[in-house]
This record gives structure tokens, C-alpha cells and sequence, in this order.
């Protein structure tokens, strides 16, 4: 036996009341107790996003965040089961509603991946890993890349910068960001050209020092083959390149 | 087979679980939203708390009073998880927590119909076939009933005979429920189908008015709630008893004599030499 009309439209009388704050009668409910399902619904809602974008929070202020939120919750459906993935929803919302235009906050859709991406990369399942021991001759070994990384690319350094302090400094910037092997910590690092060249010819199969610096420099147009080794020696202490395959 | 006191699985109180040596909690609870489908340093903590602990899973997403379909892939990744971290006992919300496909979050009550009976109870056997294992459903706080055309209890008891299904009880819901709706609490658990208990949940909570309390998990288990449990432990088969604690989480150690209270009680009238 299906639920009926009449059942359905009560659920979903009291949930759309939770999300939009518009109170529909509903035969039995006593309105001052349904207040409590609102409050409840969206303090906890509220509450992760607050605790999943700090800095836009902080850099919207007070008014405009809870705007931007309670906006946020009536008119875009989450679909995700998992609560922790719900923020992403919001970052969506104001890329698709373009609510960075309608604030006049032109770095906003940026700051909102930034802070997401971080959260994101360090839940996110873990990779496979070919097996790699410590580098001993970095530029003579098969090199094994940390599989858990993105590039992310932002028109505001976002990364380095807040507020209004960003509005003048619109371009291309590329970030890596990189969950830890070994502490599990997300870090970010602003990439250079021969990074991104380093990343591009490691990601699918393992390569010698020698022949990444060789194609990378190739890649970039670049000759300077001692800064070029210095750079890769230190994307294996910064746990980019976790170490040597395990031959 | 899994008795004792276990206690909800929470990160702030991850790292002292995985370090505490003594004998209760016998098993541990977590909600499987929260560390399904993930890596890094929660899911090595995950994999170290497993280990140590017995597992039970107590669902929050599942909606399993929504008005729309089951989500399926969601189930299937709770099956997955269940096959990487074996849970003895898998429970979720008599209650919706979706509507229209938009998460809430929180708990909504379902309406108390004949119709919901027939449409929530032919939603856990879709899970419980898809599962391969009977789950337990628990009965929730609310604070207002939603164009109800049946009791509480009868509601309850429908479901779990038409799916049949388990029931987890929460007892200290039961206690909320008979303050806001003004009943008798004992004579509430005396109309459920007892011999369907598999599951307790105790918590505290939070009364914010002359007539109104807020299910919280925010505080300690209350006298009159230790007593309603000792009251029904007279009266169904030992079964595990879980120590919720979501908000203001305290140190392990300030859990501990709650812990020991509900085992005390346990010990009283049951038999747990063969507890976990």
C-alpha cells in the first residue's frame, strides 16, 4: 500500500517548513513545538557549515553569512546522506545562484573551494599506492607520487590573501593540494610550472629522477637543471613524491 | 553474541577509546554517514577503534519514513562498510530525514497512519532483504505528533510486526516522549513488543520549559531514566545497552560512572557472564 497524497504532503509540509522557515498548517501539529524541528534543523546544518568555512564566515561577517546560509538551506536541496559532505552543497549554490556577483564579493566561489577542497581532501578514500621504500639516489630511482593530491586552479590567491585586499589581484593561480602519506594533514602549495610538469609525467607510471627532471625542464622550456633537481629533492621532503618504488 | 554497555563512538573521544584498557565499554557505536566512504587519518582511527571494539551501527540518513524511494546507492554503501567493518547490530530512526530528496539532517516524525505503517514497514524489508539482516528500529522523541490517526504504540508495534523487524528502545526518548505527550512512560514500553527489543539506547537531555524537553545527548542520563530502565530491564531479555553522549562531549573518564551505573543495573537482572 503506497503512502497517500494526503500523508505525503504532511511530511512534506513539516520538512519544507524546516528548510524555508515558511509555516504550513498541518492537522495535529502544535506550530510552537514544530519551531523546535526548524531550529534543530537548521542550528545543525548551520552549524557544520559555519565549522567547514571559517573564513568566508569571517570575511562575510555576521548578517551576510547567516543570509547567505539561510538562503542556501531553503533553495538548494542536499542530497548527500553524509553531513560532513553537505558544505559542498553551499559552495554549489553560490557558483549556480552567482552570489558572489550579487555581493560584490568577486573571490567568494574561490574562497568557498579553497576551504572545501581542504575538507574534501582530507576524507576523501584512500588511494592505491605502488609500493615505494625511502629515496636513496632520488635522480636514479623510479619515482612513486603521493596519488592523493588535486590542482585546483582560482582566480584570487585566496590562499594568501583575504578581503579586500584580494580584489585588485584577479589572474591564474595553481594550487596543490595534498594529503600527508605519513601525518594524514592536508597541505597546500602554490605550483610552479615545473611542478605541474613533475605531476603530469608521474601520475600514471613511475619514471627516474633523471628522466622527469630531463622531460619536465623539456616541458617548461627551461635549462636550469640544478635548480630543477633541487625542486624535485624537495617534492619528496614535502611527501609529494612519497619515495622509490619497491622493486 | 554482543551484551554489555557500549557508548557512541565519537571523534572527540576517538584517541581516549582506542587507548582505554578497562572493561567497559564492552562495544562500541558509530553512525556509519560518518565514517563511511572515507580515508586518512579518521578511517586509520576507524580501523585502530574496530579492533579494539566490537562494533554497532546506529544510522542517520537512511529516512526510512521519507515519503521518495530508497536511496539505494546509499544502502549499498552501507553494505560495503559493513563488509570492511563488521557491525554486529545495524539500527536506524523510526523517522524521516529527507524529504523531496534534500537531506535534513535531524529527525522528523513520521505520521502516526495506517498508510505510513504499510509504506515504512515495506521499506525495511526492502533493506533488510537488500542487507541480509534483520535491523532494529527506534522509537524516537518528538515534540508534536504529525495528523496522527493512530497511538504511538500502535504505530511502533505495527511496524516492527509487519516488517519484522527488531526494535531498538530508546529509553530515554520514551521518557521525553510521555513528559511532552503527557503519558505514562511504563505503560508505553508495556504495549511495545518487548520480546522484539534487541537494542537500548540511554541519553540525557535537556528540559527547556514547564512542558517541554529537548532529546540533547548533551548531558548525563537522569535518575527517573536510570529507574525507567530498570524498570523495563525486568521485563525483556538482556540485550545491549548503549550510553549516547553527542554534544558537550566530557572526557572518557567522566563517562565512566555512567557506564558502570548502567552495568550495575545490568548485572542486577541479567545474566552477561557472556557478555563481549
Amino acid at each position: 500500500m503506497p503512502l497517500s497524497e494526503e500523508t505525503r504532503k504532511f511530511q512534506t509540509s513539516l520538512a519544507d517548513y524546516c528548510r524555508d522557515n515558511t509555516y504550513r498548517e498541518v492537522p495535529g501539529v502544535n506550530s510552537d513545538r514544530a519551531k523546535q524541528y526548524r531550529r534543530l534543523v537548521f542550528n545543525g546544518v548551520k552549524s557544520a557549515l559555519n565549522s567547514a568555512y571559517p573564513i568566508a564566515k569571517e570575511t562575510l561577517g555576521k548578517e551576510r553569512w547567516d543570509e547567505f546560509v539561510t538562503e542556501f538551506f531553503a533553495r538548494y536541496p542536499s542530497s548527500s546522506p553524509q553531513l560532513w559532505k553537505m558544505p559542498r552543497g553551499l559552495y554549489e549554490f553560490a557558483v549556480e545562484s552567482r552570489y558572489a556577483e550579487m555581493m560584490g564579493l568577486p573571490y567568494l566561489n574561490d574562497l568557498l573551494l579553497f576551504e572545501w577542497i581542504e575538507i574534501e581532501m582530507f576524507m576523501r578514500p584512500d588511494s592505491e599506492i605502488a609500493p615505494y621504500r625511502a629515496c636513496q639516489d632520488v635522480l636514479n630511482e623510479h619515482l612513486v607520487l603521493n596519488p592523493d593530491f588535486q590542482v585546483v586552479q582560482l582566480s584570487y590567491p585566496v590562499f594568501k590573501l583575504k578581503g579586500a585586499d584580494l580584489l585588485d589581484k584577479r589572474g591564474n593561480y595553481f594550487l596543490l593540494v595534498y594529503r600527508s602519506a605519513s601525518t594524514q594533514k592536508v597541505w597546500f602549495s602554490e605550483l610552479s610550472p615545473f611542478v605541474v610538469a613533475v605531476l603530469e609525467l608521474l601520475k600514471d607510471d613511475p619514471l627516474t629522477g633523471h628522466d622527469v627532471v630531463e622531460a619536465a625542464l623539456a616541458f617548461i622550456g627551461s635549462s636550469d637543471e640544478t635548480g630543477a633537481k633541487e625542486a624535485l629533492q624537495q617534492l619528496v621532503s614535502d611527501e609529494i613524491i612519497l619515495g622509490a618504488l619497491d622493486e | 553474541m554482543l551484551a554489555g554497555i557500549g557508548l557512541g563512538f565519537r571523534r572527540d573521544l576517538a584517541d581516549a577509546l582506542i587507548g582505554w584498557r578497562g572493561s567497559l565499554p564492552a562495544f562500541i557505536e558509530l553512525a556509519p554517514e560518518n565514517w563511511m566512504q572515507i580515508g586518512g587519518y579518521w578511517r586509520r582511527k576507524l580501523l585502530q577503534a574496530a579492533e579494539r571494539y566490537p562494533v554497532t551501527a546506529h544510522g542517520l540518513s537512511l529516512s526510512l519514513g521519507s515519503p521518495e524511494p530508497l536511496d539505494w546507492e546509499f544502502l549499498k554503501g552501507v553494505k560495503q562498510f559493513f563488509e570492511e567493518v563488521p557491525v554486529q547490530i545495524y539500527t536506524e530512526h523510526l523517522s524521516y530525514a529527507k524529504c523531496d530528496n534534500a537531506h535534513l539532517y535531524d529527525l522528523l516524525p513520521i505520521p502516526f497512519r495506517e498508510d505510513a505503517v504499510h509504506h515504512v514497514a515495506d521499506r525495511i524489508k526492502q533493506v533488510q532483504d537488500f542487507l541480509g539482516r534483520k535491523i532494529a528500529i527506534e522509537n524516537v522523541s518528538y515534540y508534536t505528533p504529525v495528523a496522527p490517526e493512530l497511538d504511538e504504540h500502535t504505530f511502533i508495534s505495527a511496524v516492527v510486526k509487519e516488517a519484522d523487524c527488531l526494535l531498538l528502545l530508546d529509553v530515554n526518548n520514551v521518557y521525553v516522549n510521555a513528559f511532552n505527550h503527557q503519558y505514562d512512560a511504563k505503560d508505553f514500553i508495556s504495549k511495545l513488543p518487548l520480546d522484539k527489543v534487541a537494542y537500548i539506547h540511554m541519553a540525557g537531555h535537556e528540559q527547556v520549559s514547564d512542558d517541554l524537553i529537548i532529546d540533547t545527548h548533551g548531558a548525563e542520563v537522569i535518575d527517573p531514566v536510570y529507574e525507567l530502565f530498570e524498570w523495563t530491564a525486568q521485563r525483556i531479555n538482556p540485550v545491549p545497552v548503549l550510553l549516547e553522549r553527542d554534544f558537550n562531549i566530557p572526557d572518557l573518564e567522566e563517562l565512566l560512572p555512567e557506564l558502570g551505573r548502567l552495568n550495575a543495573i545490568a548485572t542486577r537482572h541479567w545474566d552477561l557472564r557472556n557478555a563481549a
